[in-house]
């Protein structure tokens, strides 16, 4: 327990305490504290404004993801279990593919050549997410079917005059909903805290929090270490509300 | 007319019957149940009338109506599944409750109806809870009650008591038995345990490789089996060919005979044994003796033959050992003669 807290708890401390810090070197604790970096920070329009756009782009992508991915992941389990066998070894290619592969393949496929334009607007990272989200929803949404007996569930229900809709809405996806919040739950992170899509796909056009830290890594350690710190909190907050939001939904 | 006809009825999976040209009449009010060995077609039988197998040719007929090619949830038919098909995410009300709200039926009906089946299951202490918090027993009243709540025209079961333990399961057997006299729904049961079938059925066909061996009331299955495959899937019976007949017992025929464990006695040897007319007798050796609760089993070899004999097992009696020496007696009436 003690390790853990000191391997993932103490450096976000860290970074937090040297965010606040005055002055901290040669000591075990910071000399004195302050605020002035977080205000520095906050009165910085490009962090306003890349806070907007990566919440705008982890919101958008978590709202597509699910759309196409969530139902796609449902109706192959159900009805193609052919097909899902297929689906189960396209959703690590992402992960095998060079990041820089994947995003020129990207580019090119939103740049025209193919009818649709999206390059440098957030769109193209939104829609760019969808392959890697599908394996963070694919696994623990399938670890949540594979524990309930879907064809007995399936013929029970109609046999109760149920639809498959209605069975679907009803039974399976409040079945499967903790491992539906774990998929949003890591889908979010992944699109807040993405540096090498964002910056490949979109860069400067469209700066997000991680370009932002990246824009800011080369001066002052402390402002740096308050906008990690800001992030850390955007991050927890946004998730809590995921999370919550969920939650409700499962309990009700 | 019956209430269930079923006719002609046959379902290939490629080229591999799983059964053919079934015929079978459930009167309105009975228990039909259906027995046999794994594979035998019997699951898939049942499915074919809930509509969820379709079947390549014959007819199904509910209460007078052709259900054949109606979708399952059109049928008016309950089902309860082997291993329960709850619906994990609700509570035991809201399974019951779940079928009722697809008939669009008013929330206080739904209501009144779902609590008076759970106060005749005996679920009431458990009413709010999640399926995986119940004990096997308590999932597939459950699941009974899931399908009575609806009124079925027809009631199926799928080896419903199999899953659960020797215990639970008399209990439910009985309980389910009582249930239906209380109802008087009509049902198919399926399962592969002959007490099971003898206890629950009115009417009991034994399957055999897709067809039926013989469908008739329980005494009828038990006493008087048609065909070998019947003997030996029913009843325990001591399965006897006419080398046999002759060698032990010096008579000669030429069918085959079954004979129930209980229905040949035995005893200390006496001098001069009393021959009469109809009666069967031999020399035996006991070479096993079980306790079966209120029966005792004795294994004995009569000329190299292995037979098994049932006892009643009397409070204060002295059993015979193994290794005696013991004399048979068997009644011609109590002989059934077999069809191969």
């Amino acid at each position: 327990m003690g390790l853990v807290f000191a391997v993932q708890v103490l450096p976000i401390a860290a970074v937090a305490l040297n965010g606040f810090a005055t002055e901290w070197a040669g000591s075990v604790l910071p000399v004195g504290y302050t605020t002035q970096y977080m205000s520095q920070l906050f009165a910085d329009p490009r962090f306003t404004q890349a806070v907007g756009n990566s919440l705008l782009v982890a919101v958008g992508s978590l709202v597509v993801t699910s759309t196409i991915c969530v139902p796609a992941i449902l109706v192959a389990h159900c009805y193609f279990p052919i097909l899902d066998r297929w689906m189960g070894a396209l959703i690590i290619l992402p992960y095998a593919v060079p990041s820089i592969v994947l995003a020129l393949g990207l580019l090119r496929l939103y740049s025209g050549n193919y009818g649709v334009v999206l390059n440098g607007t957030p769109w193209v990272l939104i829609f760019g997410y969808i392959p890697l989200a599908a394996s963070l929803y694919y696994v623990p949404i399938k670890n949540n079917l594979r524990a309930i007996a879907l064809t007995e569930i399936f013929e029970a229900g109609r046999l109760v005059g149920a639809s498959d809709l209605a069975i679907m809405r009803r039974i399976v996806i409040p079945s499967i909903m903790p491992g539906l919040v774990v998929g949003l739950v890591m889908n979010f992170t992944l699109a807040i805290s993405d540096f090498v899509y964002a910056n490949l796909l979109v860069g400067g056009h469209f700066p997000t929090l991680q370009i932002f830290i990246g824009v800011l890594s080369g001066g002052s350690g402390r402002l740096i270490s308050a906008l990690i710190t800001a992030y850390f909190a955007v991050v927890l907050i946004a998730t809590s509300i995921v999370i919550w939001a969920t939650s409700r939904k499962i309990a009700s | 007319m019956s209430y269930v006809e079923i006719r002609n009825l046959s379902k290939r999976f490629g080229d591999t019957p799983v059964f053919e040209s079934i015929d079978l009449d459930v009167e309105k009010g009975s228990i039909c149940v259906l027995v046999g060995p794994s594979g035998c077609g019997k699951t898939t039988l049942l499915r074919a009338v809930a509509g969820l197998a379709a079947p390549d040719q014959g007819t199904i007929t509910i209460d007078g109506k052709d259900v054949t090619r109606l979708e399952a949830k059109q049928r008016g038919i309950g089902m309860v599944f082997q291993h329960y098909a709850l619906f994990p995410n609700m509570s035991v009300e809201q399974n019951l409750a779940f079928g009722l709200e697809q008939m669009k039926l008013p929330a206080t009906i739904i209501a009144k109806k779902v609590s008076r089946m759970v106060d005749l299951m005996g679920l009431g202490p458990r009413a709010k809870a999640r399926p995986a918090t119940l004990s096997g027993g308590q999932k597939q009243r459950v699941a009974l009650a899931r399908a009575l709540v609806l009124e079925p025209k027809l009631l199926l079961l799928d080896e419903p008591l199999s899953a659960l333990d020797a215990q639970i399961r008399k209990r439910l057997r009985d309980e389910l038995k009582k249930l239906q006299h209380e109802m008087g729904f009509t049902a198919i049961f399926v399962t592969h345990d002959q007490e099971e079938a003898l206890l629950l059925g009115d009417r009991i066909g034994v399957m055999q490789s897709g067809r039926f061996a013989q469908v008739g009331g329980p005494s009828e299955i038990y006493g008087h089996p048609a065909t070998m495959a019947v003997a030996k899937f029913i009843g325990d019976f001591n399965i006897l060919d006419p080398v046999t007949i002759e060698q032990v017992f010096n008579r000669k025929c030429c069918l085959n005979w079954a004979v129930h464990p209980q229905a040949i006695e035995i005893f200390r040897p006496i001098p001069k044994p009393k021959l009469s007319e109809g009666i069967y007798q031999a020399d035996v050796q006991i070479t096993g003796v079980h306790v079966l609760g209120c029966v005792l089993r004795y294994m004995v070899q009569a000329k190299g033959v292995a037979l098994k004999i049932d006892a009643l097992n009397r409070p204060n009696m002295t059993p015979m050992k193994k290794g005696d020496a013991a004399r048979i007696s068997l009644s011609a009436a109590d002989i059934c003669e077999l069809q191969n």
